[in-house]
């Protein structure tokens, strides 16, 4: 099999799969926007409290080593996501080359 | 070993990749301010500059200003059939059910994302109100005589709202008004005088709009998620992330007994109060202090390249801290 068609293949996949999800209907039984606004309300009072911490965190840094704590708490909480990208990127790179 | 060097290749690229998405998101959240330039709207029956200039201010809307939703008042009676929203593209009016998509776009000219306001209702002959599923109930305005902000039509081709009102003092408040009145309009409002139109042009008018109606027949029956408000509590989190005070400050609300109804009045035992834990800290001697900032400091910077180093060894393995190892067996 060509790579193209891998590539065909693999894009009326994930189409399917959407579609699949979206035939199911549920969307129209959960209050899509009442959820995000939760995680929207979550996300703000959560960074509310993240800048507390963060300014009690500060105090036992030199001002020089903020920006690097500040990349060092985003790298933490991206990370997951990152690895995973990764891991995801390889497996379809994998199914394609094979 | 073409497929490990290819591997490889790719794994450098998505870490380029994801620094790359990194840098341009962290510069992307680190702005404020309250102007905000409308570029891109299009004015399909022109109303020239300077007509609803002033005319027109964005307020808090409901009786009792307790009702988060902008709203646009114009200084003339406009009927629901004078008042309509243009699309960008020229393409649609919607007489009831506008939806509206509004880029944040500080006056930096940075976009930041799309708010999506539900719907546009007239609530007087008078005003049109944004309606957001996002706004309903989240809080009450501290000043309600206050307007948020004007309306001004630039020229034909841009427009602003110009923030002009006092933002309340509470925190959630005032993430609530930045995002009420951060917005940029790709639509405009036009005052249209339907009477005043061409016959044909009015026929055209309808027989497009009836097209459009079978447009937002199928456009609607796609849920309308409002991702708006979520991207801002993201961006809540990561200016959080980047906060570079020393203050910290945690609010302990006040106690109080309820009040039992022909019993006793409510009795408030204590008043809200602050404490700043980051004062705490700073009242530890100077030199311990010095001490553990220096212990502190040089740890984060070891942590951060080791994280980054194992990160790349991941990318070129897929193994946690195992250079060389391969977990895949290339056949």
């Amino acid at each position: 099999m060509s790579d193209v068609v891998k590539w065909g293949l693999l894009v009326v996949g994930i189409v399917a799969i959407i579609a699949m999800i979206l035939a199911f209907g549920f969307l129209e039984y959960i209050n899509v926007s009442l959820v995000i606004e939760g995680i929207e309300t979550l996300l703000y009072y959560s960074g509310s409290a993240l800048k507390s911490a963060r300014g009690l965190i500060n105090n036992f840094f030199f001002p020089p080593a903020y920006p690097i704590v500040s990349f060092a708490i985003y790298w933490i909480l991206i990370k997951p996501f990152a690895t995973i990208s990764v891991k995801v990127l390889v497996s379809i790179y994998h199914y394609i080359f094979k | 070993m073409r497929r490990q060097i290819t591997k490889k290749i790719i794994a450098v690229a998505l870490a380029v990749l994801l620094v790359l998405c990194t840098s341009l998101t962290a510069s992307a959240m680190s702005h404020s301010g309250v102007e905000f330039n409308i570029s891109g709207a299009t004015f399909k029956y022109g109303t020239t500059a300077g007509d609803v200039n002033t005319a027109v201010e964005v307020r808090p809307s409901g009786a009792e200003y307790s009702d988060p939703r902008p709203q646009l008042s114009f200084s003339n009676s406009v009927s629901d059939a004078s008042c309509s929203l243009w699309y960008v593209n020229g393409s649609s009016v919607l007489s009831k059910y506008w939806v509206v998509n509004i880029p944040f776009n500080i006056s930096t000219s940075e976009t930041y994302g799309t708010l999506k306001l539900n719907t546009t209702l007239g609530y007087e002959d008078n005003t049109y109100r944004f309606v957001s599923s996002s706004f309903n109930g989240m809080f009450t305005f501290d000043n309600p005589t206050e307007p948020l902000g004007t309306f001004e039509i630039v020229n034909d081709e841009t427009a602003r709202i110009v923030y002009t009102g006092k933002l309340p003092t509470s925190g959630y408040l005032q993430f609530k008004i930045f995002q009420l009145v951060s917005f940029d309009i790709m639509i405009l409002t036009t005052i249209m005088t339907y009477e005043a139109m061409d016959p044909l042009d009015r026929e055209e008018e309808k027989a497009e709009g009836s097209g459009n109606d079978s447009i937002d027949g199928i456009t609607n029956a796609v849920p309308d998620v409002d991702f708006g408000g979520l991207e801002s509590g993201v961006k809540s989190l990561a200016n959080a992330m980047s906060y570079n005070g020393t203050d910290c400050v945690w609010l302990f609300p006040s106690l109080k007994i309820p009040a039992i109804k022909n019993v006793t009045p409510e009795v408030t035992l204590s008043s809200p109060k602050s404490v700043d834990l980051g004062a705490e800290v700073r009242k530890m001697p100077t030199a311990a202090l010095s001490i553990i900032q220096a212990c502190c400091s040089i740890g984060i910077v070891l942590f951060v390249v080791y994280e980054l180093y194992s990160f790349i060894i991941f990318c070129f393995t897929l193994r946690n801290n195992q250079a060389g190892k391969d977990e895949e067996s290339d056949d």
